[in-house]
């Protein structure tokens, strides 16, 4: 789990850059929305880079089953449990 | 007649505190909204007493409702050069006064600009009440005396020395009276003050003229200003002065309200409701306003004065002279007040009182004239929401006048639904809603005030006719919260800049910014300069360039959005700031409207960039937004493009069976799809993660579904429109004509067009083309990106809510560039607009940075405003005194020492029975209860067999063992490493308490759910310290309920279902002036507010606090009834932000929970919204509510809260025991400590028992007898303390109280065991609570407390040797009972340090004695009196 943890804490660094806040690690509860204040543009650019990483993963199925402020409210713990559960 | 111009004065600056608002904006916020600020008097400021049994008395009051401004005023002394102590000792309303008019000053833009100090004047409105530092005054010196001389009354047999320990205990109470402050209580200081602290030198002075003095003083000011003898004059009115003896003067005048409400020009008005606040207005001549480029809000036209003569009585208004009073203002305004149109709003003194609001209705209709058939005007008093502010009424209500007229809005009046019948013979009516103010000519307003004793005043205020931009010269304070701004060469002159503790702004291009520079955050700033990096925090908070993208020559683009974003842009509270008419309301709907409200809000956005001196080499916009960008440029004029929007009407631009979806992805993917079905089009390239695509629905569908196939994330949209696609083309041609009549002018800037992806080109006819081309063409915006980039642009600000910038960011991920919006819905307007010119600033962007964040540099200082009281709180002599009181000692019967002839010593006899047999019956009750208890729990086993299956029962154990998760339940924290974790009382939450009952409830019926609990009652704690069995019983009560008890300790009713119910809709109503809290839940755990260890810190964010409750997230935790405790804890941090005493609360009961859904799984959140419905001294009463995705979990209502008493003394033992005492050290005698005070109950006492004692002490304590507790544990409080003391001063660290141990030695006398080497010895002494102890190395110290009081002769002659008894009744009178105390204070001391105890006191002689030193049989002991004790300690050899 932890390893999927990093792998997602390096993604997202790549979309919003290495400082989203101060002094506040990324954690299964960081919340995508009002921790990270996530775009929706900028979920769609991290779903397709973990889209990238994990092929195995239907991201886009998941998502659409989800309404925009679900996604948005979703939390990085989600996506790891996710991707976890599809490997 | 003639308008005489030259007289008029303008209304430059206003500021002002009412009921409910703190400030100006919140006043218009209200009055716009129709906000009630009426409430019940707070007990702080009228004690609930005098509105019981009213009946007429002079104390008594029935009306009980008011406005309030507040229980504290808060004030920062420094900033006005004066010491926190004089600002307490000043009179409230004076500190608000000088605020307010600084406040003034400030919003006419003199903030930045020297006022004509020589030439300015204060006329203050203010009555000549006693206000409350007058009162306390009153309290020290006369009703002590009173009191003393009653007291001496009652018992003939008080010494001397307790009457004055009586008044200096009375007098005690009374804080700040002192030559510093007294001056203040000369009343024209009000106004004198304001001067002084200003610095004016024009003429300063308070009128009263009752209820009209605030429009007295604003006559006065404009004669001033017209005669030329002044410049600018701040004229306002001031009260603050409610207690319940200025209530009793309205109470016997009956002009209060018996229905509690304040109903203006009600057919059945009753009466008025008091209220108070300041209002302050700067004047000054309108040509001087006008050469001076001030914003003006009206224009006071004239003002006219009147008496009443002899025509009136107190009650009786005259309607002859409030006609004198108009007629006079509008003659002198040069205008008919019966021409139709003259005016459009009465402002009304409206006092609700039947023969005032009757008299002034016949007044408007004289005045006015009956109806005319023209429109009405409107009629309303700001009374109704904020109550009569009597001297200071004036000023709300003209505040109220200059808004409507400035804003152009009539605002409400309340509670008037059935107007008085005379109303219809006026030609106004009453404003029940908020409504735009239509007007053929200048709007113009009447502002009335009547004062008592019959002096009327009349303002003519009117609209003030300007092209000018509305802003100019006008600014408001720099808003709240602190920014820190640095600018320097390189980082490493910044970061040599932050590390200096005052730090200076500097220049240069290497730059940060830091919003909130707590030490914390000026730390990672730190770390962040060291690094050396550009560094943006997300939110925009703290920002950091080496060398800022302007500061290296890129350029700034302004790109406006279009209709994308569902947000509305959050705009209201900038354009107050700026003094700009708000938007219009934003309306749900349709697509036209929404449009046009996002061109409003970009132009206004871009207005207030271009007042802060934003320049943009290039604008550009997305969708319609290329229109205001057009604007912005001056390309096309505002009234041209008003044409084409309003041609918009709705359904415009709906063009049937079009769909728009947008994909996450890039249009080159998309390029195969869309060459296949022909008929779907890219209308928005947004950037390489999006496209909104077009097409006829029925085609769109199944791209979409090919699409999601090949993992592209698609979205269907709602927009109905044609935009942007092929299909838009049949509907250009009626837009055609109107882009005809577009009015094109060469722009300020180039505005580059997102069809072309280039600069517009010159020619009028080639901007019209483009105008129609881009409603039929594609926007290429992410083309236009990387066209703009290409030209040099690094800095794109979007110029409204949306996501265009995050379009950009896209687009230029991973080159260097800024993307930032001017509004965000994550942040209120003006906050988000500081976050970007904060930013901005850091990268070199010319900006008026100062303007909204305030100076660079350190002088961004924090404020440190001190509360001060409302109100003069009726004064006692407190608790502790009575025992020492002859009629309280417990052997004396009630009537000892009393005169039983005199009527009042008969009824006190009487009543101090009464008051004792019930207290005795109380505590047989209570006896009965305990005894009744275990009957009712332990046999829980027998009475399942007997009763069968209804009722079940069985053993649980609670013990750390069994919840290991319980050792961060513990109330105190302990050492690292501490042996004997019990000692940290670690205990059952209330809430695993609730789950263990649900468990019970479940386990006695299988297969159904626990969904609701109902009147849990938590007894008493279940501590875990030591492993503890507990009968738990589960008794059915029909089917569906089962009635469980846990032991002796709690109960509870639990409801049983068989499926989840239905949730409730969810909370949503925000929190009254709500506040975003700064702290985080990390830091609440981390200071210790909470004393909750990680498993049961399950507060995952504090969101916001207002006045009546919190809302917050938290998470459930591996730890039964974390969740929940969570919710307890949101609500704790509630309590402790009330107040500084009785801090620590908890639960005890809980009248309801219902829960809609399975207990969670460890790791979710919920929002938690905890309202509190009722806070008392004692208890605090909630409602809880968790939500999950939108839906209720579960919901508590009567959750009750027992708050644990304790002082703001005792608060940093409670948090940081390790670091703080109790006792404290006493000057001059080393190795001494003295609790100064007693517990106030038995709950506290054992509270500071578990805190300071082990478990072996805790055992010797439990068993000791009641009385005997308090003393014993004010000995080992102060013997620990001492010892600490003396460790810290030796350098040891830390040390918590159970650390050192208190033994009682062989002989009888304390011994110490602490950390370390050292040979400690102690000695206490303790009285009544109170107790001293004295610590000292290698030698046995002796020490002892005794209080003074008279002793019986034999007691001198048992204790003092004839010499001693002779030398003692040498002493004057006064100081003999001091002297006995002293000299056997010694001998107890001295006796102590040889350990011998004090065989015969007389073999102890006192060889020499004075002030300094007492020389007992060769043992030196120092002595002093000190709050009523002598105290004596053994000197050093």
């Amino acid at each position: 789990m932890s390893e999927t943890l990093d792998v997602i804490r390096g993604v997202i660094e790549d979309v919003v850059g290495p400082e989203w806040s101060v002094d506040r690690p990324i954690t299964m509860e960081t919340s995508f929305g009002s921790d990270l204040e996530l775009e929706s543009i900028e979920f769609v650019a991290l779903a397709e880079k973990l889209q990238a990483r994990y092929e195995k993963v239907d991201f886009v199925r998941w998502l659409s089953e989800k309404e925009l402020e679900e996604i948005i409210e979703l939390k990085v713990g989600d996506v790891v449990t996710y991707i976890d559960t599809c490997r | 007649m003639q308008p005489s111009a030259s007289n008029d004065i303008a209304i430059i600056g206003m500021a002002c505190v009412f009921p409910g608002a703190r400030n100006l904006d919140e006043f218009w916020e209200n009055l716009r909204a129709g906000r009630d600020a009426i409430v019940d008097a707070p007990p702080e400021r009228i004690e609930p007493q005098f509105f019981e049994h009213a009946a007429g008395e002079l104390d008594r009051l029935y009306c009980r409702r008011g406005g309030f401004i507040g229980e504290t005023l808060e004030f920062d002394p420094l900033r006005w050069g004066l010491m926190p102590i004089a600002a307490r000792g000043s009179e409230p309303d004076q500190l608000l006064s000088l605020e307010t008019a600084a406040a003034a000053l400030t919003d006419a833009g003199y903030d930045g600009r020297d006022p004509p100090r020589e030439r300015t004047g204060v006329i203050l409105g203010r009555g000549g009440y006693v206000n409350q530092v007058a009162m306390s005054l009153i309290q020290a010196v006369r009703t002590a005396e009173e009191i003393v001389r009653s007291a001496r009354a009652l018992l003939p047999d008080l010494t001397d020395a307790q009457a004055a320990e009586i008044k200096r205990r009375y007098q005690g109470q009374i804080e700040g009276l002192g030559p510093d402050t007294i001056i203040g209580l000369v009343p024209n200081l009000a106004a004198s003050r304001i001067a002084n602290r200003l610095d004016l030198h024009g003429p300063a002075y308070v009128v009263d003229a009752a209820c009209a003095s605030s429009l007295l003083a604003v006559d006065q000011a404009c004669a001033e200003l017209a005669s030329g003898r002044c410049d600018l004059v701040l004229a306002g009115g001031v009260h603050l002065v409610q207690d319940a003896a200025f209530w009793a003067v309205f109470t016997q005048l009956g002009a209060l309200s018996r229905s509690q409400r304040i109903r203006p020009f009600h057919r059945e008005s009753d009466g008025l409701l008091i209220g108070e606040g300041a209002g302050m207005m700067a004047l000054k001549r309108l040509s001087d306003a006008e050469r001076d480029d001030d914003r003006v809000y009206a224009v006071i036209r004239g003002t006219g004065v009147s008496s009443d003569g002899r025509a009136s009585s107190v009650m009786n208004p005259s309607a002859d002279s409030q006609v004198l009073s108009l007629e006079r203002a509008w003659q002198r305004a040069g205008l008919d007040p019966r021409e139709r149109g003259s005016v459009g709003l009465v402002e009304a003194h409206g006092t609700a009182t039947p023969n005032g609001d009757a008299a002034e209705l016949a007044t408007l209709a004289r005045v006015f004239g009956p109806p005319d058939g023209s429109p009405t005007a409107g009629l309303g008093s700001v009374k109704s929401m904020i109550g009569h502010a009597m001297p200071a009424a004036g000023m709300a209500g003209m505040i109220k006048a200059a808004l409507a007229v400035h804003y152009g809005i009539l605002p409400p009046t309340l509670h008037c639904e059935d107007p008085h019948p005379d109303v219809e013979r006026t030609r106004f009516r009453l404003v029940h809603e908020a409504a735009e103010w239509e007007s053929d000519g200048p709007r113009r307003a009447g502002v009335n005030a009547f004062g008592f004793g019959g002096i009327n005043a009349h303002v003519v205020l009117e609209q003030h006719h300007t092209t000018r931009l509305p802003w100019a010269g006008a600014r408001r304070q720099v808003p709240e919260g602190a920014w820190l701004r640095l600018a320097a060469s390189t980082p490493e002159a910044l970061a040599e800049a932050l590390a200096s503790a005052a730090p200076a702004s500097g220049s240069g291009p290497c730059r940060l910014a830091l919003l909130d520079p707590t030490p914390e955050r000026i730390e990672h700033a730190r770390s962040i300069v060291a690094a050396g990096k550009t560094f943006r925090d997300r939110s925009g908070a703290l920002m950091f360039a080496p060398r800022g993208l302007a500061a290296d020559g890129g350029r700034l683009a302004l790109v406006f959005p279009g209709v994308e974003s569902t947000f509305d842009p959050q705009v209201d509270d900038v354009a107050r700031w700026f003094g700009l008419p708000p938007l219009p309301p934003a309306i749900e709907g349709d697509l036209e409207r929404r449009g046009a409200r996002v061109v409003l809000a970009g132009r206004l956005l871009h207005h207030v960039l271009a007042a802060l001196g934003v320049r943009p080499w290039v604008v550009a916009g997305h969708s319609i937004g290329e229109w205001t960008a057009l604007l912005a440029a001056e390309a096309i004029t505002p009234r041209s493009l008003d044409g084409v929007l309003a041609a918009l009407s709705p359904g415009t631009l709906a063009v049937p069976e079009v769909a728009y979806a947008a994909v996450g992805c890039g249009t080159e993917r998309l390029e195969p799809f869309l060459a296949e079905t022909g008929d779907i089009h890219v209308a928005l390239d947004n950037c390489p993660h999006q496209t909104v695509l077009c097409g006829p629905a029925p085609r769109l569908g199944p791209v979409l579904e090919r699409l999601r196939g090949t993992g592209v994330f698609c979205q269907v949209l709602s927009f109905e429109s044609g935009f942007h696609s092929p299909a838009f083309e049949a509907y250009v041609e009626p837009i055609r004509r109107l882009v005809e009549s577009l009015e094109i002018e060469r722009p300020t800037a180039p505005v580059w067009s997102a069809t072309t992806c280039a600069p517009y080109p010159d020619d009028p006819a080639g901007v019209r083309e483009l105008f129609l081309e881009h409603l039929v063409q594609p926007v290429r915006f992410r083309r236009l990106t990387e066209a703009l980039y290409a030209d040099g642009v690094r800095l794109f600000v979007q110029v409204g809510a949306g996501s265009v910038a995050a379009f950009v960011e896209d687009t230029l991920r991973g080159r260097p560039h800024l993307s930032m919006a001017a509004s965000s819905h994550r942040h209120e307007g003006i906050d988000q607009l500081r976050r970007l010119v904060a930013t901005l600033w850091v990268e070199g962007v010319e900006v008026d940075a100062d303007a909204l964040l305030g100076p660079a540099g350190a002088a961004a200082k924090k404020s440190m405003p001190v509360s001060i009281r409302l109100g003069a709180p009726l004064l006692s002599i407190g608790e502790g005194m009575a025992p020492e009181l002859p009629a309280r000692a417990p052997s004396a019967p009630i009537e000892a020492g009393l005169d039983l002839s005199d009527p009042i010593a008969r009824e006190l006899v009487a009543t101090s029975r009464a008051l004792e047999e019930s207290h005795l019956a109380v505590l047989a009750a209570w006896r009965d209860r305990r005894k009744a208890a275990p009957d009712s729990g332990a046999p829980a086993r027998q009475t399942a067999r007997a009763t069968g299956p209804r009722e079940t029962a069985w053993e649980e154990e609670f013990s750390l063992e069994r919840y290991p998760f319980l050792i961060d339940h513990s109330f105190f924290s302990l050492p690292a490493g501490w042996p004997d974790p019990g000692d940290g009382f670690p205990l059952v939450p209330f809430t695993m308490t609730l789950s263990r009952m649900m468990a019970a409830a479940e386990r006695a019926a299988p297969g159904k759910l626990a969904i609701g609990l109902e009147r849990v009652v938590a007894y008493r704690w279940i501590p875990v310290d030591e492993p503890r069995t507990l009968p738990v019983t589960a008794r059915f009560e029909g089917e569906s309920r089962v009635v469980v008890r846990v032991g002796e300790h709690a109960e509870g009713t639990v409801v049983l279902a068989d499926a989840w119910p239905e949730p409730p809709p969810p909370d949503r109503e925000p929190l009254d002036d709500a506040r975003p809290i700064e702290q985080t839940s990390a830091e609440m755990y981390a200071t210790r507010l909470m004393f909750h260890g990680p498993r049961y810190q399950s507060v995952a964010e504090l969101g916001v606090i207002g006045s009546d409750g919190i809302r917050g997230k938290i998470v459930e935790m591996p730890a039964e009834g974390a969740l929940l405790d969570g919710a307890g804890q949101l609500l704790g941090y509630w309590i402790k932000a009330q107040s500084d005493r009785d801090r620590v609360a908890v639960p005890v009961m809980l009248e309801r929970a219902s829960f809609f859904g399975p207990p969670p799984e460890t790791g979710r959140t919920f929002e938690c919204t905890v309202r509190v419905r009722r806070f008392g001294a004692r208890q605090v009463r909630a409602d809880l509510e968790l939500v999950d995705g939108g839906r209720v979990w579960a919901r508590f209502t009567g959750w009750e809260d027992r708050r644990r008493p304790n002082e703001p003394w005792m608060w940093p033992v409670i948090q940081w025991p390790e670091k703080n005492t109790l006792a404290r050290p006493i000057e001059g005698a080393p190795g001494c400590a003295r609790l100064e005070r007693a517990f106030a109950d038995a709950i506290t006492r054992d509270y500071f028992a578990r805190r300071y004692l082990t478990a072996r002490e805790w055992e010797a304590y439990r068993d000791l007898p009641e009385r005997r507790k308090e003393d014993w544990l004010a000995g080992r409080v102060a013997a620990k303390d001492a010892v600490r003391l003396l460790l810290w001063e030796r350098g040891m660290g830390p040390l918590w109280p159970i650390e050192v141990e208190i033994p009682t030695g062989a002989d009888g006398a304390p011994e110490v065991r602490a950390p370390g080497e050292l040979d400690l010895r102690v000695s206490i002494s303790h009285k009544q609570g109170r107790a001293v102890a004295m610590v000292a190395e290698g030698v046995d110290p002796g020490v002892d407390l005794e209080t003074i009081e008279a002793r019986p002769p034999e007691l001198e002659r048992a204790a003092f040797t004839e010499r001693e008894r002779e030398w003692l009744s040498s002493r004057p009178e006064a100081e003999r009972d001091g002297w006995r105390a002293r000299l056997w204070a010694a001998k107890e001391a001295a006796a102590k340090r040889r350990r011998t105890g004090m065989k015969d006191p007389r073999r102890m002689e006192i060889e020499s004695m004075d002030e300094e030193c007492i020389d007992v049989a060769g043992t030196l002991v120092a002595t002093r009196i000190e709050d009523g004790c002598a105290i004596a300690w053994t000197m050093e050899d």
